[in-house]
């Protein structure tokens, strides 16, 4: 009895791992022949002609900030810098206690201009003034609002914003400067159906940095980084571009999104009740698409733009990826009803179903699965030594096991080294793709059994309700495919 | 069940060190091959640039030896005169043709257009357009009905760049079938200039008769604007009035606004009343860039419009109006007219 | 004879600006943005800049408002480089204090003669 339970187990961890990565297969496969399109397009581009056009459209940057007087300036000035023709950048100071405002205006030379800002989407925090800048094409303006949290000060900008199209970025993001170029263009291609577009997120730790850009891509040497830096490539490289190939990828960064305006007017701006209010937006834009029966694209624009300092302490990285996973367990449940459901489309009917499948149980079931493996092994090992006879566990179950979670995963991180390196080639030379190799092997042993605890722990404590902990730590989206 | 373990690890660890060792070849591979590449690049590149600007005895050396070069030493030459060709005029630029044209690259290009690779045949129609001979029209026109889009777009960009007015009805005809030309087809239409004026008024006035699409309804409208053809102000002035297709309405006012005739100020003004808030908001812009002081009055009892963009347009067409916008705005209650005012404050100083 | 700095992000209009210059006599020295052109015109004292719009990071219009606020630097002509006729550019560069400006694509003999005269106002 107990023999059968034992194995049970293990083949239904083996069944779990099999379907997890071989779904993970055929997304990379899908993204293959994404990437192999992009290869072939990327002669033609014209992007410079953008500039002289018309029907570019006008994007207003979202820069929430609060309390971030020492690095504000900075990520303003590399905002002002991006290369694109009708841009703005509207900072919203939420209420800070230091001085991230008169920062703001003793650099950018501004002066209080009474720019109308209409409640179209109500909000808990007021305006209390607005500034514009003398500098440049006087196009930074900051609005100071009584506090109200991220979301609140998001909802404000997107009132506040004067153009068509309204980009969300977190502000220690460093943007490429034609972020804006690459993530526009699926708007101007195809106005009438695209309603958002994402932009890939990776990791900087290790690169040259200068003046908020990025200037000279290199691996990480720390442990904690190097593993991120193939984490993203895998999931948010690979893995969204092969869901957005599906035409089913269910969220977009909130390091780096854009939006049409009139239709977040009509979404009601971002959720204040929920932890990952980017990712939720989006979510609640697919079901708003299905429910009104219009048809609206969201899509995933592969070319680098958005890079970000990921956490190189441990206790930063917990804090971050169990928020993460609390929030995507929230938006999950707030949508449950999406799945299944034929009128929200591939999303409703794969997306959804996969993210709960293998993203939101993905942690539990790796955590009893290496309890199982430990059981097992104590129990292996102490028949080995001649200790006890019991016979409990079937070593091939064992083995099976460990090369279907372990190995084919590495086969797949791999495999997105390979892609990145046929498509991109952010990376240069033999000792970062050594390092890269190495973190992808590495990954497997420690990190993600860590990362799966700390991700249950965030879905426990969604369930649980405790109360949500709105610290300025970094959000930069959820789950990772 | 032995066997199935071992077949299952070697199998996976064959796909890795497979996965390993193409990514390491590659790296190495290429990294070398760059570097021959930006030597070769930097010769060539001084040769050319020789070529085309150098001092005349030894231009003429250097385009001697250019039209010597055959084979992968010619292509080099072919590829880096091909990217700075469309970023140059003047007698460099007709130097660069006239040399890539003594080689045979147009039939070269040709030859690309047609073949069986998408990425060939866009990179032909990029070259036909570089070169901009007149004889590629045909060729150009037959692959914007290709199947693929990338190569759609490079012919429309092509077809701007050569500026045969004859391409501007298939032109639309390929918008008609895939919107995500229209920026492509508008940009090649104001390339083309004054020329693809009367086939754009043909196309407008058989729209208004048979409406045929929306989007190429409006795309005739605003290419009108774009060529700057004040001829067309009348016809325009018909079309804003239309409201059986979408669209059409609100780019005839941004057409009548970038062509600026007095005779559209009027209808313009009507249009101000329309029930369309997007058309109010580009009549008002319209009217701002026309520019007849005369409206400003009228114009500024619109500041109070129900709808946010229409009351902000309309202060920033007044803007536009002088004194006797500013005038309507300072005495205008509307918080837009205080936000047009203190933005223009900050604008121009004072 | 003059020494030019010349900034563009595009290797191409780089190389064929330099050449032309230096075919004309001039010093040049390239860079691939505004800020090192700022840079650069700090530790060469150039007579002229010419300067792109449009370069990631701080493009041309910065570069000569950065260059203007410096008092050894804030006589120094530039000329910009702006993609295809966009009046708003234009108007922003003089704005900035540009001295002219050249449209993409250019007329590497244009751009000569537009330097020779800007180099000419300067000295008189």
């Amino acid at each position: 009895m107990l023999f059968w339970g034992l194995n049970a187990f293990g083949w239904f961890f083996i069944a779990y791992a099999v379907l997890i990565n071989t779904s993970f297969l055929v997304l990379t496969g899908l993204a293959v022949a994404d990437f192999w399109a992009y290869l072939r397009r990327v002669d033609f581009a014209a992007y410079d002609e953008t500039f002289a056009e018309p029907l570019t459209p006008g994007i207003s940057i979202l820069m929430p900030a609060y309390n971030e007087s020492a690095g504000i300036v900075e990520s303003v000035a590399a905002m002002t810098a991006l290369r694109y023709p009708d841009f703005e950048v509207v900072v919203i100071d939420d209420g800070s206690k230091d001085d991230t405002s008169k920062q703001l205006i003793d650099a950018f030379d501004m002066v209080e201009v009474p720019i109308v800002v209409p409640v179209e989407i109500e909000t808990a925090g007021h305006v209390t003034a607005t500034y514009l800048s003398r500098r440049g094409n006087n196009n930074v303006l900051l609005v100071r609002k009584t506090n109200g949290g991220k979301a609140d000060a998001l909802n404000v900008g997107i009132n506040a914003a004067r153009k068509p199209l309204v980009c969300m970025v977190d502000a220690d993001s460093l943007l490429d400067p034609d972020a804006l170029l690459h993530v526009s263009r699926p708007f101007a291609d195809d106005p009438d159906r695209v309603v958002a577009s994402g932009g890939v997120v990776r990791v900087a730790n290790g690169s040259d940095i200068s003046r908020g850009r990025v200037t000279r891509v290199r691996m990480p040497n720390r442990w904690l980084p190097r593993i991120q830096v193939v984490e993203y490539l895998r999931a948010f490289l690979v893995g969204r571009t092969g869901w957005s190939r599906l035409g089913g990828l269910l969220i977009i960064s909130g390091a780096f999104g854009v939006f049409r305006k009139d239709v977040l007017l009509e979404l009601g701006g971002l959720a204040t009740d929920c932890i990952g209010e980017d990712a939720e937006l989006v979510v609640r834009l697919h079901r708003w698409l299905g429910d009104t029966g219009r048809d609206g694209r969201v899509v995933f624009v592969a070319e680098p733009v958005a890079w970000t300092e990921a956490p190189e302490d441990r206790a930063v990285l917990r804090k971050q990826r169990r928020r993460w996973h609390r929030g995507l367990t929230e938006i999950l449940s707030k949508h449950r009803g999406m799945v299944f459901r034929p009128r929200y489309g591939m999303v409703g009917l794969v997306s959804m179903p996969w993210f709960i499948a293998f993203e939101l149980l993905a942690p539990f079931v790796e955590v009893f699965g290496v309890a199982f493996l430990a059981v097992a092994l104590v129990l292996m090992s102490s028949d080995a030594l001649g200790l006890t006879d019991l016979q409990l566990v079937n070593q091939d179950v064992v083995w099976i096991l460990l090369s279907t979670s372990l190995l084919y995963a590495v086969v797949l991180t791999l495999a997105a080294l390979l892609i990145e390196e046929l498509s991109f080639r952010r990376y240069r030379g033999l000792r970062d793709l050594a390092i890269a190799v190495w973190a992808a092997l590495e990954e497997n042993i420690g990190y993600r059994q860590m990362n799966a605890w700390w991700r249950a722990g965030g879905s426990i404590e969604a369930w649980r309700g405790t109360k949500h902990d709105w610290g300025d730590m970094q959000r930069r989206g959820l789950g990772k495919t | 069940m032995r066997t199935l373990v071992w077949v299952l690890l070697v199998a996976l660890l064959v796909a890795a060190v497979c996965l390993v060792v193409a990514l390491f070849g590659l790296r190495l591979g290429r990294e070398v091959a760059d570097r021959r590449r930006e030597t070769r690049h930097g010769e060539v590149r001084d040769v050319i640039l020789t070529a085309l600007m150098g001092e005349p005895d030894e231009a003429a050396r250097a385009r001697a030896d250019l039209r010597t070069r055959s084979g992968r030493g010619w292509d080099e030459v072919e590829d880096q005169a091909f990217a700075m060709v469309p970023k140059i005029k003047g007698d460099s630029h007709d130097a660069l043709v006239t040399l890539l044209l003594s080689k045979g690259a147009a039939a070269h290009a040709s030859t690309l257009a047609r073949s069986r690779s998408q990425v060939r045949r866009a990179r032909g129609a990029h070259r036909l357009g570089a070169l901009a001979q007149s004889d590629a029209v045909s060729l150009l026109l037959g692959l914007l009905h290709d199947h693929a889009f990338l190569v759609r777009r490079t012919a429309v960009r092509a077809l701007g760049q050569v500026g045969d007015p004859i391409a501007v009805p298939p032109m639309l005809d390929a918008v008609t079938a895939d919107p995500r030309l229209s920026r492509d087809v508008l940009a090649a239409i104001g390339r083309t200039g004054s020329a693809a004026a009367p086939m754009l008024r043909r196309e407008l006035l058989r729209t208004l008769s048979e409406p045929v699409d929306n989007r190429r309804a409006a795309l005739t409208a605003v290419g009108l604007g774009v060529l700057g053809d004040v001829s067309a102000a009348p016809l325009l002035t018909v079309s804003l009035e239309d409201r059986d297709q979408p669209g059409l309405a609100v780019a005839s006012a941004e057409a009548l606004g970038s062509l600026g005739a007095p005779e559209s100020v009027e209808p313009l003004l009507r249009a101000m009343a329309d029930a369309d808030p997007d058309l109010r908001v580009a009549a008002a812009r319209a009217l701002g860039s026309v520019g007849d002081v005369r409206v400003a009055p009228r114009l500024a009892g619109s500041l109070r419009d129900r709808h946010h963009l229409t009351s902000r347009a309309v202060a920033g067409a007044l803007l536009r109006l002088g004194d006797p916008g500013l005038l309507a705005l300072r005495a205008s209650p509307s918080p837009y007219a205080a936000e047009a005012l203190a933005v223009h404050r900050v604008r121009h100083g004072g | 004879m003059a020494r030019i700095v010349v900034a563009d992000d595009d290797a191409d209009i780089r190389d064929l600006v330099g050449f032309k210059l230096r075919q004309a006599g001039h010093d040049v020295e390239t860079v691939e943005d505004g800020a090192a052109a700022v840079a650069a015109a700090q530790a060469v004292r150039p007579d002229l800049l010419i300067l792109d719009v449009m370069m990631p990071g701080m493009g041309g219009l910065d570069a000569t408002r950065a260059l203007r606020l410096d008092p050894e630097l804030a006589r120094v002509p530039v000329i910009l480089l702006t993609a295809r006729a966009q009046e708003s550019d234009i108007e922003q560069g003089f704005g900035a204090g540009a001295d002219d400006y050249v449209v993409k694509p250019f007329s590497p003999r244009e751009l000569a003669s537009r330097v020779a005269a800007v180099l000419a106002r300067s000295r008189a």
